[in-house]
């Protein structure tokens, strides 16, 4: 996960490439071009990967283009961005014909899955930095490459609150900022993200926890 | 903002799955970093070269703005008026103002007071006026005395100077009757020659622009002894109109108020007739008839028209000028002294070459007379005073 940057610093920097310093604008990209890019790519899904550039640099020339309208007003730099993001995949998505969900709830129970004491997924091994051998390293790669599946499977509402959330280290209100909605949907979508993750992970991890638990 | 309790907690287990996607480290091309650079750099570039040029397209920018504004149709027609009145303006500054104003000779001031003439006063003034001519022959007389060279930037501050500035202190309604007899006097005053006059008491006073055609007549032996020069042909009809004036101040004054204004006594009217056609100036009017008495030899007597006629008559034909101690009376004179208020006033001789008046308080005058002339006065006289 990315080192939250300073919001400050953004802040400092986009007003200076406002002002027409380009090397502040240089700064800004190596600092969120991995996360930005990562975000982008996961929301529109393995069957839009090849649109992730795209989207990608639209993104960032929306920020040149928008550079003398910006104002800190309230959101950070990271949380316009990734606002901008979010919106150039809403527009791609619903370019290449694929229906996006307003509602993130349309599908779902009266109340998020919550875990219970015995589900398999706790018995996973315990999270670390560094992995202590190979095979629970590869249970990690699969981990992994399980739950970019599962994210596919969620509703673009609350697969966008995980990402904000989980990967790119973003506080829920910010979140909230950054999707346009309210804390308490934000919160909401959350749950309903890491519930459904949690499901599908867990069944799927299941066998593979017994091979890592001996 | 929220709280720490408020945000949930990120799940361990599946922020370390993330960490370990296929994607984890995925990041964009360094042609892709290379073109959004370029674009950021470029859009910097492009800012500053038009920073460069900025002030010229904002003043352009600021013109537009400015035309389109006036374009308005409230607008225009406002701004339009303004530039036709700035025009007028330019087109009339140092010009006196009777000059610029429309044209209003095709109603002369004076017809109204000529039909006034025949008839006469009705009533008397209510009040006395404390003797106007005399304050008006005394200016005439200051002025006459001064140098030539003081009378002429003196006639151009009258010139810069409206009319009723100069006077002490003009009622209104005066001020307007004069303004309006001045508009007449300029249309009727022959502009280009300006005679030179003898310097008489009362021409800078009470001689008009209109008698100088007649005046042109009798001009040759005045000019001779003219000491003033002739003045110059721009200042002709404003000094015209100044004479104009304050003959009609005079007028005003001495026909003793509104009353004798809107009905001017028959010698008035008289006297008025008389210097317009050229005769020359009248150092006095009878204004008002009932505070004149007149003295042949014997006691003094009420004004009569008679009198008063033969009075206009020598007004008429006589030019007056300064006398001095060697220019008597020649011959045997016919003597009239008129009483004003009580007290001799004029005292006037009709001899056979000349005729001489000498005012109360005032240094005689004299004038020339053909012996036709004088025979008419004299007889005309006899004839009043019999």
């Amino acid at each position: 996960m990315p080192s939250a940057p300073d919001p400050r610093d953004d802040d400092a920097l986009m007003a200076a490439y406002a002002r027409g310093d380009a090397a502040a604008f240089e700064q800004l990209y190596a600092r969120h071009q991995a996360g930005l890019y990562r975000f982008v790519r996961r929301l529109l899904g393995s069957a839009l990967n090849a649109q992730t550039d795209e989207v990608f640099q639209d993104t960032w020339l929306r920020v040149v283009h928008a550079r003398e309208r910006w104002e800190p007003q309230g959101a950070t730099f990271r949380t316009w961005l990734y606002t901008l993001a979010h919106h150039r995949v809403i527009d791609m998505l619903r370019r290449s014909g694929r229906e996006v969900s307003i509602d993130a709830h349309a599908d779902d129970g009266d109340a998020p899955w919550e875990p219970e004491a015995a589900a398999a997924w706790q018995q996973w091994p315990a999270p670390s930095s560094t992995p202590s051998h190979t095979e629970e390293l590869a249970f990690w790669r699969r981990a992994g490459e399980r739950l970019i599946t599962c994210l596919e499977q969620l509703p673009l509402p609350q697969r966008s609150a995980f990402l904000l959330h989980h990967d790119d280290g973003l506080a829920l209100d910010e979140v909230a900022r950054a999707l346009e909605v309210g804390f308490e949907t934000a919160k909401t979508r959350l749950r309903y993200a890491m519930s459904k993750l949690r499901t599908c992970m867990g069944a799927h991890l299941a066998p593979l926890t017994d091979a890592g638990a001996r | 903002m929220t709280t720490p309790h408020d945000d949930p907690e990120r799940d361990p287990w599946l922020s370390h799955a993330l960490r370990h996607a296929p994607d984890a480290n995925a990041a964009p091309s360094p042609e892709l970093s290379d073109a959004i650079l370029r674009s950021a750099r470029n859009a910097v570039k492009q800012k500053a070269t038009q920073a460069a040029s900025r002030p010229e397209a904002r003043g352009q920018r600021r013109w537009m703005q400015w035309w389109s504004w006036l374009a308005r149709p409230p607008v225009a027609a406002g701004f339009a008026t303004v530039m036709v009145a700035v025009l007028v303006g330019v087109m009339w500054i140092d010009k006196p103002i009777d000059e610029a104003l429309p044209d209003k000779v095709g109603i002369p001031a004076e017809p109204p007071a000529r039909e006034a003439a025949p008839t006469p006063a009705p009533a008397p003034a209510p009040t006395p006026a404390p003797a106007p001519p005399v304050d008006a022959v005394q200016d005439a007389a200051k002025k006459a005395a001064a140098p030539p060279a003081t009378r002429e930037p003196e006639a151009k501050r009258r010139d810069a100077t409206p009319p009723a500035a100069a006077r002490p202190a003009p009622a209104p309604k005066r001020e307007r009757g004069a303004e309006q007899s001045t508009i007449a006097a300029p249309a009727a005053a022959p502009t280009p020659v300006p005679e030179p006059r003898a310097p008489s008491p009362f021409t800078d006073n009470t001689s008009r622009p209109a008698e100088q055609p007649a005046a042109q007549g009798a001009a040759p032996a005045a000019a001779a002894r003219a000491p003033a020069p002739p003045p110059a042909p721009a200042a002709a009809p404003a000094q015209a109109r100044d004479e104009a004036t304050a003959e009609r101040r005079s007028t005003t004054e001495s026909s003793a108020g509104v009353l004798a204004k809107s009905a001017p006594a028959p010698n008035t009217v008289s006297a008025l007739r008389a210097q317009r056609e050229g005769s020359g100036a009248a150092p006095f009017v009878i204004d008002a008839p009932e505070r004149w008495r007149w003295q042949r030899g014997g006691e003094p007597q009420a004004m009569t028209p008679a009198l008063q006629a033969w009075v206009d008559q020598l007004h008429r034909s006589a030019r007056w000028r300064p006398a001095g101690e060697s220019t008597p009376t020649a011959g045997e004179a016919e003597v009239l002294v008129l009483w004003r208020d009580g007290a001799p006033y004029a005292t006037i001789q009709i001899g056979t070459d000349a005729a001489r008046l000498t005012l109360r308080g005032r240094p005689p005058l004299t004038a020339p007379l053909t012996p036709t002339t004088s025979a008419a006065l004299t007889s005309s006289l006899l004839a009043a005073t019999r």
